[in-house]
């Protein structure tokens, strides 16, 4: 990319950034909904693991906390949902500016995305301090620090096809002229098929089995199970691989919509 | 009075007329509501293969709590939902100086705005729901079920309605805040698990200052026999304090307003 690119778009970042900054009140509802609609699973799943003597197939109290604190921290940092503002603006018609414009399309949306994000991490970082207090309090995730490198790649990994995902989800408004069932399917899937509500292993193998021919189990569930119990050498490659994999078809699916959304979109008075 | 009743006939109308005309967007209301039902329930399931009761309640008792969640909740959308949640953009575009110079009181006209009969079906795929819970789990005494559950469940709509327009009438303060909502839907969604999983001091939070309880698990717990006198005076004062704190602040509010436009 050349220098003249690479001002562009971090303008295009800044501004975002600084309008987020602005109206901040937008980036700390998000956040505290990412973390309220979570917050009483891991209670739930506490009284669930003690009944059962303290640990569900490799699940305990422990793993538990971890797993649903690092999926706040997935939900605001890493998880990106453009899918809404892409069909608004293709809907409106506002999408026309976007494309006279000399920059890519999806990597403004990616700068726009990421820019909020980083707001809704400044204000998620008072509520780290007693999520970091309940994780060691229940018994902490020391002993996963040899994964660490794996789990920063597979966290970097996830963010790739969680975006290009909720992308081609906003792009099915170039044919439906509502998209909200597109996007409540799509919610409703990566909350379920992600392993938001769950482990894997405690929910019946046949959502297992779904869930691993979808690409959400690799962008939530995969880096929050590096992150909570030791897992083999093995299957950490084995995922770090899939997620390359769904990066490259996603890309190239995306790619292929956008084209064929491109030649259909019109826009009426811009 | 009456005034007031005639100008809900004619909104009433007016929202019947729109969903007709826009089935699109009727049909997917209908499909959004009972896609999260189906998801929701299977979340139960999960729950309920690992053990036979979660703080007391069993399966029976958290699919009834599950049905009256989407109960008020089904209802919520298709009564003041809509209108309330347009408050923080009326403020921000300055339309609400059209509201709130009609000689009608505003905050009824923005709660009555628009109404979906979207969510009728879900009602019945709600009320079928409880049937189902209460056919397999514990019922309540007949006393409990004809005189405890209606005020209960009044009282737990009434205060539905006092958070969510409480929380909406923070676009009067702050600007951009469109999505105050998605905060009320996170703190509505913990309300469709038994809150006594958070112990005893949660559990005051929730009777009083966060009235989850009182929304969502008293109407339950009336239904499937867990219900006291104490819990049914206290929806009643919960409800009534509410309402109370949401006219006021709401006034407040539209007294402080300077229009944008």
């Amino acid at each position: 990319m050349t220098d003249r690119n690479m001002r562009k778009y971090w303008t295009i970042f800044r501004v975002v950034l600084e309008n987020n900054l602005m109206y901040r009140g937008h980036a700390f509802v998000w956040m505290l909904f990412d973390l309220l609609w979570i917050g009483v699973f891991p209670f739930i799943w506490f009284f669930i693991i003690n009944a059962q003597g303290g640990e569900i197939q490799g699940w305990n109290n422990s793993a538990i906390i971890v797993y649903y604190v690092f999926m706040a921290v997935l939900s605001n940092i890493v998880l990106m949902h453009p899918e809404a503002h892409m069909a608004y603006e293709i809907y409106e018609g506002k999408f026309s500016n976007y494309v006279i414009k000399p920059h890519s399309y999806l990597l403004y949306v990616f700068l726009h995305e990421s820019a909020y994000k980083m707001v809704r991490f400044l204000a998620f970082i008072p509520f780290a301090v007693p999520l970091i207090w309940a994780i060691q309090h229940f018994g902490g995730s020391g002993a996963v620090l040899p994964q660490l490198p794996f789990i920063i790649l597979a966290t970097l990994l996830a963010m790739p096809i969680f975006f290009l995902v909720a992308a081609i989800i906003g792009m099915t408004c170039f044919w439906l002229e509502d998209s909200y069932a597109a996007r409540t399917i799509f919610w409703a899937s990566s909350g379920l098929f992600g392993g938001q509500y769950a482990p894997f292993e405690l929910m019946p193998p046949i959502l297992n089995t779904v869930a691993s021919a979808l690409p959400f189990k690799y962008a939530i569930y995969f880096p929050l199970r590096l992150i909570s119990q030791q897992v083999p050498r093995a299957e950490m490659l084995r995922g770090l691989g899939i997620q390359l994999v769904w990066i490259a078809a996603l890309f190239v699916l995306s790619s292929i919509i956008w084209k064929k959304g491109l030649k259909r979109y019109s826009a009426v008075g811009r | 009075m009456r005034r007031y009743f005639r100008i809900l006939k004619v909104l009433v109308r007016v929202s019947f007329i729109r969903d007709i005309v826009f089935r699109g967007a009727f049909y997917i209301d209908l499909f959004h509501a009972v896609l999260w039902l189906g998801l929701f329930f299977l979340v139960i399931e999960v729950f309920f293969s690992h053990t036979e009761s979660i703080v007391g309640w069993t399966k029976g008792n958290l699919i009834v709590l599950l049905g009256i969640w989407s109960l008020l909740d089904d209802l919520a959308s298709g009564t003041f939902w809509e209108g309330v949640k347009r408050i923080p953009t009326l403020v921000a575009d300055g339309n609400m100086d059209f509201i709130l110079t009609r000689p009608v009181d505003s905050q009824f006209l923005i709660a009555a705005e628009r109404f979906r009969f979207s969510r009728v079906i879900p009602l019945i795929a709600d009320i079928a729901l409880i049937s189902y819970g209460l056919s397999i789990g514990s019922i309540g005494s007949l006393w409990t079920i004809l005189l405890g559950f209606p005020i209960v469940i009044i009282a737990g709509y009434l205060t539905v309605l006092s958070v969510f327009y409480l929380l909406h009438t923070l676009g009067f303060w702050f600007l951009r805040i469109d999505n105050i909502w998605a905060l009320y839907e996170g703190i509505e969604n913990i309300g469709k698990y038994p809150l006594d999983v958070f112990g005893r001091h949660i559990k005051l939070v929730s009777l009083t200052v966060v009235p989850l309880t009182v929304m969502f698990t008293l109407p339950a717990e009336a239904l499937v026999g867990f219900l006291s006198g104490a819990e049914v005076i206290n929806a009643l004062l919960v409800s009534a304090l509410f309402l109370w704190l949401t006219r006021k602040f709401y006034q407040y509010s539209v007294r402080r307003y300077s229009s944008v436009a």
